[in-house]
């Protein structure tokens, strides 16, 4: 957690390197990317996850956000804004994406009932918990997958998210009750023990 | 938060594309071609801009140095308000005044055309009245000797 005068300080140096971009500094481009390179990256990547070449195409969808960024720097307002704008973009950009490879994600991706059953203990923390949960992740429709992984990657509330997405609020808070039941459910008949 | 919930924060965590992302990045948007750069902010007047445009970015520049070397007081603002309300309105009836006139030149000038198309259809009436004369006349001489045994 950042304290706030390190939050401020950041808040400052990014409001910097946005001016500095839009005058078309590629050094200070550079430093929005790095900033923010992790989150769009990671939303990308738990999205592809279903696909065999997962990480390459989370890499190339990153990229593209990022020259779409590039070409639209003079519409973005402030650091809180570029943020948001990254999400939506990243968001709008992986249903796209999956939407154009469905029938190939259905073929490449792993579904959990034809996965072999998992009985260990597990502990927090436990990476096999961790891969599984990140394989039923994969395994939701598009809306819901970008739903909890903005919930909970993100740490958005429902309101944000719905911002985000252009959804209604009853959907995302629908979209996230139904995605925790049916995840549970797959833990549950996977680990032979139920989360709560 | 619920166990679940720490359990998908766990597995959702952030990851990192790599150190040098940022420079693929960039190295892609070099190879963009030159219509796909962003387009810079206006600072100074476009080559290609339109009259008003120019018209507009010099009364913003002027605007700005002007402020700059006044203070504007409250009295001050209420003048330029009062003066730009007045250019305004005199703009306004200048405006009408310089139609109205358009529209009288406009109507004149086809008052003269309609007047001068009269003028040539009598013309040709008239022609066409002293040809149909003539052969009135004509006819009328070379059979005097019939109108002699008539009577």
């Amino acid at each position: 957690m950042q304290r706030p005068e390190a939050a401020a300080r950041a808040h400052t140096t990014l409001d910097e390197a946005l001016a500095r971009a839009k005058k078309g500094d590629q050094a200070a481009f550079a430093e929005l990317v790095r900033a923010h390179q992790s989150m769009v990256f990671s939303i990308a990547q738990r999205f592809m996850h279903g696909f065999s070449d997962g990480r390459a195409l989370a890499e190339d969808l990153a990229q593209e956000v990022f020259i779409h960024l590039y070409q639209n720097l003079a519409a973005i307002e402030s650091p809180e804004h570029l943020k948001f704008w990254l999400r939506k973009v990243t968001g709008h950009r992986c249903i796209d994406h999956a939407r154009r490879h469905k029938q190939q994600t259905a073929r490449q991706s792993v579904s959990l009932d034809d996965a072999p059953e998992m009985h260990a203990a597990f502990q927090f923390g436990d990476t096999i918990m961790t891969t599984a949960l990140r394989r039923m992740i994969a395994t939701l429709p598009e809306k819901p997958r970008l739903v909890v992984t903005l919930r909970y990657q993100e740490d958005l509330d429902p309101t944000e998210i719905a911002a985000v997405l252009d959804m209604p609020l009853n959907t995302v808070k629908s979209h996230l009750r139904r995605s925790l039941a049916i995840l549970r459910e797959k833990v549950s008949r996977s680990f032979g023990e139920t989360l709560v | 938060m619920s166990r679940m919930e720490e359990e998908l924060k766990q597995a959702l965590r952030r990851e990192d594309p790599g150190p040098d992302f940022a420079d693929r990045v960039l190295a892609r948007i070099a190879a963009l071609p030159a219509a796909a750069a962003p387009e810079a902010a206006p600072e100074t007047v476009p080559q290609k801009a339109d009259w008003w445009q120019k018209l507009l970015l010099f009364f913003q520049s002027f605007g700005q140095s002007f402020g700059q070397s006044l203070s504007l007081t409250p009295q001050l603002k209420l003048a330029m308000a009062g003066a730009l309300a007045c250019a305004v309105l005199v703009s306004a009836v200048g405006i009408q005044r310089y139609r109205a006139h358009e529209r009288a030149l406009a109507e004149a000038a086809e008052g003269q055309k309609a007047k001068e198309q009269v003028m040539l259809a009598m013309r040709i009436a008239s022609a066409k009245l002293n040809v149909a004369q003539k052969k009135v006349r004509e006819t009328s001489d070379r059979q005097p000797g019939d109108n002699a045994s008539e009577r």
